[in-house]
């Protein structure tokens, strides 16, 4: 039921880009459709997914502190669902030094942390 | 228009966290279905059992105990759904002639399984970020009180209102009159949400007799029910989890059914967490989007109000145990149209919805939802 042993590390989702990381998906062949989860055809057109990369900049679409346990981590900790450019949603922490500046609309770029995926603050330009 | 089927009886368990095992709670539950309904348990054509966590062979466990075991059983799972899909499978099968009379079924032993959050299914790369359920949901509070400006309050008077509902139901987990800074002053959980704010670990179950229509049974009819998976979110639009599962399930059933909004006398919706009752009240279309936290504060979902809802206390104060909630839902419906919901009755209401939503898999705005229409009927 709540077995955390299925092998899965977010922080496997980045792979080296050039002198930083991209966030490794999936994109449908005619269209916009991306996921993070593997898929081998597109839910809306059924044609088929392409693995792709993504660029690790977006923005937050929300966040919450979770003060409750999970079977894989400790609380206090803060998550953000994090909208990429390019495409996808993905789940982030969000370490205590970048909390206070939290808020929905951030712009962000993502690090690996661990065997997590972590966000930090950049300017809209930096982006 | 013609029904789908009838709810000849209804039964449940009380809620919460009880010394009784799964099968005792389908016995409590069938025992008192079956009573209700005045029928030979032996004349039930068909068996539908709503399960989610408990071991497989639970239904027929559960089921033998009970008194019943040559009926062809089907169990089904849609998460939180789970039981309102037993009971929209009854309906089905009622209606297209494969039986005169089924029995659904929905159970959960919760409190043998699990203690704190649920989590999200470990499958799925957010759990292993750390993601459970009260984080999934709290993410769409957040996201609404900066979309929209939904207050902490708002969200918080549903806490109020479900507990104090509760008080007048003796099979709730909780109940309880609290103020709006009690609400808040709970112990935090996943910001926004705070501990009054999320339904507890239950256990329970609920039973349904249900008729053919046309076949001279007397009780409530179920108008329309419609069960829908979702679709991948997100999507092009900036709607919350969940709400393009609900609103589509929604309009098909208000439509089957022949009904607007102003038609509905009573709802009972899935309301595991606050922000949870509010964005379903807008995605069913009782208010515009964003527009369900004032309307909540102004008293619109209240006993008196414009559209009573969650007169049982929901799924915060009745309890939810998953596979049952459903089952649980549409027993208070039943009562309610058949003027036997004692000091929560309402006066004459006509037509009551049901709606369930279930699931959290990555990548989808839930699993599955089902929305559900009844009506009166005839007196039994």
């Amino acid at each position: 039921m709540s077995d955390p042993a299925v092998g899965l590390r977010p922080a496997d989702l980045a792979v080296p880009e050039g002198d930083g990381i991209a966030i490794a998906g999936w994109r449908c062949e005619n269209g916009d459709y991306t996921t993070l989860a593997e898929a081998f055809r597109c839910p809306w057109c059924f044609g088929t997914m392409q693995a792709a990369r993504f660029a690790p900049v977006g923005r937050v679409w929300s966040h919450t502190r979770v003060l409750v346990p999970s079977p894989v981590r400790r609380p206090p900790y803060t998550l953000a669902y994090v909208d990429l450019d390019e495409g996808p949603r993905v789940l982030c922490d969000v370490p205590d030094a970048a909390v206070a500046a939290l808020r929905v609309g951030l712009r962000v770029r993502l690090a690996v942390a661990g065997d997590l995926l972590t966000v930090e603050p950049v300017a809209e330009e930096a982006a | 228009m013609s029904a789908l089927a009838t709810v000849v009886g209804i039964g449940t368990s009380n809620f919460g966290k009880q010394s009784l095992t799964a099968q005792e709670l389908v016995a409590v539950a069938v025992a008192e279905a079956v009573a209700d309904a005045g029928v030979d348990p032996r004349d039930i054509d068909a068996v539908f059992v709503g399960n989610v966590f408990n071991y497989p062979g639970t239904a027929y466990r559960a089921l033998l105990a009970a008194g019943f075991a040559d009926a062809p059983i089907v169990t089904v799972e849609s998460a939180c759904a789970s039981g309102s899909l037993a009971v929209h499978l009854a309906a089905e099968a009622v209606r297209r002639g494969d039986a005169r009379l089924a029995l659904a079924i929905g159970v959960e032993k919760m409190t043998d399984e699990m203690a704190g959050p649920i989590p999200t299914d470990p499958h799925d790369i957010d759990a292993a970020g750390g993601m459970v359920l009260p984080a999934v949901y709290a993410m769409s509070a957040t996201r609404y009180m900066d979309r929209f400006g939904l207050t902490p309050e708002q969200l918080a008077q549903v806490s109020v209102k479900n507990h104090r509902n509760a008080l007048a139901n003796p099979r709730a987990q909780y109940r309880g009159d609290f103020t709006v800074q009690q609400v808040l002053e709970s112990r935090e959980i996943a910001t926004p949400l705070t501990l009054l704010q999320c339904s507890p670990i239950s256990d329970g179950a609920g039973a349904a007799v249900i008729g053919a229509p046309d076949a001279g049974f007397a009780g409530p009819t179920i108008r329309s029910s419609r069960y829908l998976s979702a679709r991948p979110w997100p999507d092009t639009t900036d709607r919350v989890w969940n709400f393009e599962l609900i609103e589509r399930a929604s309009r098909l059933a208000l439509g089957d059914a022949g009904l607007v909004h102003d038609d509905i006398d009573v709802v009972e919706l899935h309301d595991a967490f606050t922000i949870g009752e509010l964005v379903t009240l807008e995605a069913l279309g009782f208010f515009p989007e964003g527009g369900a936290g004032r309307a909540t504060q102004e008293g619109q979902t209240e006993r008196d109000g414009r559209i009573p809802v969650n007169l049982s206390g929901g799924l915060l104060s009745r309890g939810h145990p998953l596979g049952a909630t459903g089952v649980a839902q549409l027993a208070e419906v039943v009562w309610q149209l058949r003027g036997d919901a004692g000091e929560r009755q309402l006066s004459d209401p006509r037509f009551g919805l049901v709606e369930t939503m279930g699931g959290n898999v990555a990548g989808l705005s839930g699993n599955g939802c089902v929305v559900m229409t009844l009506e009166r009927g005839a007196d039994r």
